[in-house]
């Protein structure tokens, strides 16, 4: 195809602006897929991805329309994948940002435009949800004045009615350039996502950037030198179907026998073994986790099969990380590495629904750099690994740059929430007339409790959040201890301000107290920095167990009832003579309501 | 000869009266909703039943007798008589046999208390509950405070042994109020006293309004009040705890029960009900209509047969058995099982007697006090 005749474009979107129905429309209205096979969010193939409202792998689809090709690249929306959206739209000429019509734009929104700037893609913007009460397409194009957007540009739409669907597709044909016809030169083609298939292993989603590939070409990784024969190369329209080449400005698929999914890196380029580019597309990076946490089958027995479950996970996601660790209270586990708290609750939930592995999570942890007395450099991802406080000189920590979109009314409370999580104001500017946008410097380590659910709490679920690593800064911090029954509990260990622990230490063991079941005798819980008791609650003894009405002949269900009870016990961990629930050890992400 | 029907020791007979007025909140027993011609019809299949039971039975010697429900004293003297006519005919039953029927305080009359006692009933349990009207209200009893005192004086006239049952742990429930219903209880002297918690069975109508709340309905600690103020209360006047939740005055005890306690045979007839010849249990089907059915096609109405093997029956008699607070008879153990009890429990006894969970001596092992309010603990840690 003459690349006159193609369009690529990403589509953005703040969760549930209505990405996927915008999608789903295109994709019936151009009849790449027919009444029959149409089901909600076609694109979003996992279960999880359809549960949550989510993108989480990206997909590629081709739609013919016109006697122009037009390459749908559909894109996670998430601050946690931010990379992946950076290369999705690397793969496009344009985009189309869509905004919901009665939510205006949001702080994720923002993050994505800037990308889709970075990467000079043209953008289209779509008012969506035109058919709710509470639209108003006014204030958004206001919004888009705001940022620099000409509001005249934008089309109204309702992907939910199927309004004005034809005006997009004309406007991606009209206003979104074609590819640069690159077809002489060496063959560089940039990966931007890639899943495992089981019999053909990996599937790399690829765009064509210069030259072309054909069926059997000998290739290579740019960033590995790893070298392949193509065996399949393809376009989605939407399901598989392989085609003899791709050529420049085309959007497809190579399966070139590559077994693992770390040899075949988003953000990397293919290129010819015999006269290959002399340099990669730009902007590769070997994606780095952020966040980590302890990973533990509850039953013992199934640390096998979470190991094989955690590396099938890992096939289809190159920056899921993990290493064996054990835990005194926990027994064997893994310390896993995320790229953020919705990459740690997909994988975690994928673990229990997937593979029906029963976890006990630990809190999560960033990567502490702590500079030793003895001028040894540690990097620490598990706060048990923690030196003694004597040994320690200085200790940094992950540093972001976080962007909050809030309506006026709950700055008060939004920004007292930041302070409360460490957070420096950088500064605020209105987007509109009562909508806020704020910035503040804030530790990593504060965003990945549960900051989140606060925010979103104390603004109504008006306020958005994005963030961006900004680097490390060292910080006054200590290790908070929890000991149990005047144990210490090593997978309870938390890094925390040193002006905040007595209150943390205080949250926490009252959390506690909550969550573990009373034992037969009284057990004291406490928190403690460096063996200094900080604070202090008893869970009082267990009095009263006792099934009083038992007669008449019905033996067995009392006997199942016992056994049943007996079974709940097996899923508590044993720290010294106490049984601590699972719950527990989540029970430390929660943090009070601090009012 | 299917082996659930070798009974080699005489059993104690349970007879399950489906009928009640209407369902209390708490109840999960099966029952149904009462008619004339339903009960005709279901003693005439009940009589069968034992008639079938007499039939197949090698051994048909039987200790106890229970009536049991739902609300036996629905059914009038009449048919009761009827039923106990038969199975005097169709077993062997010990001379001065226990007689026990269940009864609630709206369905009796002096006139049947009477007719229930000539015809050989020897012990009533009346389903009393509670002396506050608001706590009968909460758990749905069809009979008020003074409907209760009513039928306790004319029962007092006619049976020396009955029972009063009382429940504690209602939700807002106080201590005082507990108490007041307690000492209205000692002011009839009754031979006999149930005392139980309020459990909050699946599908009663209090589960569907405690779902969350399944253990308890007041705090712990007023729970173990409760507990421990009636049993000493009650030991003062006199009654001997002889269960975790019974209470007997001389030698009153339920001789049925005790059956149950103590994992020896029992007959269970009518729907639902469960019997046991020491090796095996059967179970009937809870369905009216197809106890009915199968009972026509002459076929005895059990629905499955419980298999159980050795682990399961000791774990089974040791919660049984330590229910009593004269526990187990260790030389018992070892004849009924071929095996010394400190042979599979050595660990486990040793641990709970250093929790002073149990008391172990040569002959016996029984709770202690903090092994009575903690008796679930305990049966946990016997599970092989």
């Amino acid at each position: 195809m003459d690349c006159k005749q193609i369009r690529n474009f990403c589509i953005i979107a703040h969760i549930d602006h209505g990405k996927s129905t915008l999608a789903d429309r295109l994709l019936e209205f151009t009849n790449t897929i027919s009444d029959r096979d149409m089901k909600d969010q076609v694109l979003d193939n996992m279960e999880l991805e359809r549960e949550r409202g989510i993108t989480i792998k990206a997909q590629a689809v081709r739609i013919n329309y016109k006697g122009y090709e037009l390459n749908l690249i559909d894109t996670p929306g998430h601050v946690d994948f931010s990379y992946e959206v950076s290369k999705s739209l690397a793969a496009a000429e344009g985009a189309l940002l869509v905004i919901d019509a009665a939510q205006g734009i949001e702080a994720q929104t923002m993050a994505n435009i800037y990308l889709a700037l970075e990467n000079d893609l043209e953008i289209i913007p779509i008012i969506n949800k035109i058919d709710l009460d509470r639209a108003d397409p006014k204030k958004v194009k206001e919004q888009l004045l705001e940022i620099g957007i000409d509001p005249d540009e934008a089309i109204l739409t309702s992907a939910k009615e199927g309004t004005n669907i034809e005006d997009v597709l004309h406007a991606v044909i009209k206003r979104i350039p074609a590819p640069q016809d690159n077809q002489s030169k060496p063959l560089r083609a940039l990966i931007f996502d890639s899943v495992y298939d089981s019999y053909q292993g990996v599937i790399a989603y690829v765009r064509v950037i210069d030259g072309m590939v054909i069926l059997n070409d000998q290739i290579k990784m740019m960033a590995n030198d790893k070298k392949y024969e193509v065996d399949e190369l393809g376009v989605f329209n939407p399901t598989r179907s392989s085609v003899k080449k791709l050529s420049t400005g085309e959007v497809g698929y190579i399966i070139a026998g590559v077994k693992d999914v770390k040899n075949c890196r988003v953000g990397d380029t293919i290129t010819h073994i015999k006269n290959p580019a002399e340099t990669p597309l730009p902007g590769y990076k070997k994606v780095k986790p952020m966040v980590y946490s302890g990973l533990y089958p509850s039953d013992n027995k199934d640390f096998n099969l979470l190991k094989d479950a955690l590396e099938k996970l890992q096939l289809n996601d190159a920056s899921l990380t993990f290493e064996p660790e054990t835990s005194e209270a926990l027994g064997f586990g893994f310390r896993c590495g995320f790229l953020g708290l919705l990459h740690m609750e997909i994988i975690q939930e994928r673990l229990e629904r997937e593979y029906d592995i029963d976890l006990i999570i630990t809190a999560p942890s960033v990567i502490y750099k702590v500079k030793k007395k003895s001028n040894e450099l540690l990097e620490i991802e598990n706060p048990a690994d923690f030196p003694q406080q004597s040994e320690i000189k200085i200790i940094k920590e992950p540093f972001v740059k976080a962007a909050l979109h809030l309506p006026e009314e709950y700055i008060g409370p939004i920004m007292k929430l930041c302070q409360n999580n460490r957070g420096q104001f950088i500064d605020m500017q209105y987007i509109d007339e009562n909508r806020v946008a704020l910035e503040y410097k804030m530790p990593l380590s504060e965003i990945i409790t549960d900051f989140f659910n606060q925010l979103k709490s104390k603004s109504r679920g008006y306020a958005t959040l994005d963030y961006k690593m900004i680097g490390y800064q060292e910080s006054d911090l200590v290790k908070l201890d929890i000991l149990v029954n005047k144990e210490p509990v090593d997978a309870l260990s938390t890094i925390v301000f040193r002006d905040n622990a007595r209150e943390k230490g205080l949250t926490l063991v009252r959390k506690l107290k909550k969550t573990i079941p009373r034992q037969m005798f009284k057990v004291p819980i406490q928190a403690a920095v460096d063996s200094k008791i900080l604070a202090r609650v008893n869970i009082s003894a267990k009095r009263k167990d006792v099934l009083q009405k038992c007669y008449g002949g019905d033996v067995s269900r009392k006997r199942k009832l016992l056994e049943k009870q007996k079974a709940g016990k097996k899923r508590m961990k044993m720290v010294g003579k106490v049984e601590i629930p699972q719950k527990a050890f989540m029970s430390i992400l929660e943090r009070e309501e601090d009012e | 000869m299917n082996r659930y029907l070798n009974y080699k020791k005489a059993f104690g007979l349970y007879m399950h009266i489906p009928f009640c007025q209407s369902k209390c909140n708490y109840c999960d027993f099966y029952s149904i909703k009462y008619t004339p011609q339903k009960m005709r019809e279901y003693v005439d299949m009940l009589k069968k039943e034992i008639e079938l039971y007499a039939d197949k039975l090698i051994n048909n010697r039987c200790r106890t007798i229970y009536l049991g429900g739902g609300t036996p004293s629905l059914l009038s003297p009449q048919l009761i008589e009827e039923i106990l006519i038969t199975v005097f005919n169709s077993f062997n039953v010990v001379e001065n046999v226990e007689i026990s029927m269940e009864a609630n305080p709206e369905s009796l009359t002096e006139c049947k208390i009477k007719a229930y006692r000539e015809m050989g009933i020897n012990r009533l349990s009346l389903g009393i509950q509670s002396f506050l009207d608001e706590e009968l209200k909460f758990l749905g009893r069809s009979h008020d405070v003074i409907d209760s005192i009513n039928a306790i004086i004319k029962v007092e006239k006619h049976f020396d042994n009955y029972n009063i049952d009382l429940i504690f742990a209602l939700f807002r429930q106080t201590f005082l109020n507990f108490v007041y219903s307690l000492n209205q209880v000692l002011d009839f002297n009754p031979s006999h006293i149930s005392l139980y918690k309020l459990q909050i069975e699946d599908g009663t109508k209090l589960y569907k309004r405690f779902k969350d709340k399944k253990t308890n309905l007041i705090s712990e600690e007023l729970d173990y009040k409760m507990y421990n103020h009636a049993i000493k209360k009650l030991q003062e006047a006199g009654y001997n705890h002889y269960e975790i939740s019974n209470f007997s005055r001389d030698e009153h005890r339920s001789k049925h029960n005790i059956i149950y306690w103590k994992y020896e045979p029992y007959l269970g007839l009518g729907p639902a009900a469960h019997g046991f010849n020491g090796k095996q249990r059967y179970k009937n089907y809870s369905n009216f209509r197809k106890y009915i059915y199968e009972l026509k096609k002459g076929r005895l109405p059990v629905q499955d047969i419980i298999k159980l093997n050795k682990k399961e029956m000791i774990f089974e008699s040791m919660f049984m058995g330590l229910r009593l607070t004269e526990g187990i008879d260790v030389e018992k153990f070892k004849s009924k099982f071929d095996v010394s009890i400190f042979d599979i429990y050595n660990n486990v006894l040793q641990e709970l007697k250093e929790d002073n969970l149990i008391v172990v001596d040569k002959k016996r092992i029984y709770l202690t006090k903090k092994g009575l309010n903690l008796a679930n603990l305990v049966f946990s840690k016997l599970i092989l």
